[in-house]
């Protein structure tokens, strides 16, 4: 008999806290540690790990898309959960390697931009698309941020290093806010999650206008 | 799993971390070609990522085969090893390519990658030629990065070392049999892919670049310099 890949029922709120405490509190200590820069404007030479874990949370704009499609994620539920952050990574580094292969991409920060619109947009109206739909979506605007990383990544000191730290760091965000969307997901019938995509979606606004 | 043998993993890997942490912790100066051996595998995330990634895919396999696998591993391993002059007249097969090199490590980033984000039925028969080829690359890794002239001691260190992470990796995980495990190995197989393709794609873009100087000019000389139509060869006037 095959074993269900996720839980049946859903996560009982009194695990989910202590979880995410555990996978948020390494996030605080490195982002207030970390120097307040933009995601994917680069000044001087990146190096290694850190470097490139801190770079997805040290820019604004890279991490709430990233958090947005956790959240989005554990709204739509079921497979969702698993194909959007397996696919958001993949398809980062197509685009990854479209920045370092010097393809030109116009737009790139117009596109990071309407990244959060749109993320926070879908959030905020629970929109349930058919899976090829919403892994699409996140298609194009991962092309975006992983170009913007992958221009940096030659120049860094340690390649190795910083890839493995974006994305990890990525991958952690899009675990976070699985977590965030699976607690948000069922008191007040969802109204908090999609609050919290009201508020990105405004971040997002706030981007395009800047 | 039964009890007493949920706690081997968990044995490995907590003395074997430590262990590791006090060679780092020694001069570099004053290591010997042991633990320089092990250090190479143990703190290049390189090689620690394609191994993490084998002990997770042991780790969730059924206990036969992975069993199997990791004997095809030691086996790859060996063939490393042993073939270091194979792979590198297969890789170094002209001019300009030792750019290749750089690739070893992505390659097994991408072929654990896609094992781990493979579906469960997929897996159990792409592990095999996956551990294979990851003791492969792995051990042709090794002998590249040996530092000594013959001395065996840096290779028995780095392939201890490599065994030592996969086996705590995959026995440790063997103790979590959750179907959440399995989501989660997913998730770091895509992980694993994306690694590979971006440090591929660095390893790439510092290759040799095409040849774009323009051809040489097309002008005859004057007179040839050297020959039966050169000038005779004059010492130069001092001129004070």
């Amino acid at each position: 008999m095959m074993k269900k890949i996720w839980p049946a029922k859903p996560v009982p709120l009194r695990v989910v806290p202590a979880a995410l405490l555990a996978v948020v509190a390494p996030f605080f200590v490195l982002v207030l540690t970390s120097h307040p820069a933009l995601a994917h404007v680069s000044q001087g030479t990146e190096s290694g790990f850190v470097s490139g874990f801190r770079h997805p949370l040290g820019g604004a704009d890279h991490f709430l898309a990233m958090f947005a499609v956790g959240i989005w994620g554990a709204q739509m539920g079921g497979r969702s959960i698993l194909t959007l952050p397996v696919t958001f990574p993949l398809v980062m580094a197509v685009g990854g390697l479209s920045g370092m292969m010097g393809i030109p991409l116009p737009d790139v920060e117009l596109g990071i931009a309407l990244s959060i619109l749109a993320l926070g947009a879908v959030i905020l109206f629970a929109w349930r698309p058919i899976e090829p739909v919403a892994l699409l979506l996140i298609a194009v605007f991962a092309i975006c941020h992983g170009y913007a990383h992958g221009v940096e990544l030659p120049r860094a000191a340690d390649p190795t290093e910083y890839a493995v730290g974006f994305v990890v760091a990525t991958g952690l965000i899009h675990v976070l806010g699985i977590g965030v969307g699976l607690v948000l997901d069922k008191p007040f019938g969802g109204r908090l999650a999609k609050a919290l995509g009201g508020a990105i979606s405004a971040c997002g606004v706030y981007f395009l206008a800047t | 799993m039964s009890r007493p043998l949920n706690w081997i993993g968990p044995s490995l890997a907590i003395p074997g971390l430590l262990i590791v942490a006090a060679m780092t912790l020694r001069d570099a100066a004053e290591r010997s070609m042991l633990e320089t051996g092990v250090l190479s595998v143990a703190l290049s995330v390189g090689q620690t990522l394609p191994l993490a990634g084998l002990g997770l895919a042991l780790a969730v396999a059924r206990l036969r085969e992975a069993i199997v696998d990791g004997a095809l591993f030691g086996a790859g391993l060996v063939f490393g090893l042993v073939g270091r002059e194979w792979f590198l007249s297969a890789i170094l097969s002209g001019p300009g390519t030792t750019y290749r090199l750089r690739l070893v490590a992505p390659l097994a980033c991408l072929v654990i990658g896609l094992v781990l984000a493979a579906p469960m039925r997929l897996r159990r028969w792409l592990l095999p030629f996956a551990a294979l080829c990851a003791g492969a690359l792995l051990g042709f890794a090794i002998k590249l990065n040996d530092p000594s002239f013959h001395d065996p001691t840096f290779a028995w260190g780095a392939t201890g070392a490599a065994i030592w992470l996969v086996s705590a990796v995959g026995l440790t995980g063997r103790r979590f049999d959750r179907p959440w495990l399995e989501v989660a190995v997913r998730i770091l197989g895509s992980w694993l892919i994306a690694i590979g393709l971006l440090i591929g794609g660095a390893a790439l873009v510092h290759g040799p670049t095409p040849d774009n100087s323009p051809p040489p000019a097309d002008v005859p000389l004057p007179y040839p310099s050297t020959g039966p139509g050169a000038p005779p060869l004059q010492p130069p006037r001092f001129v004070p």
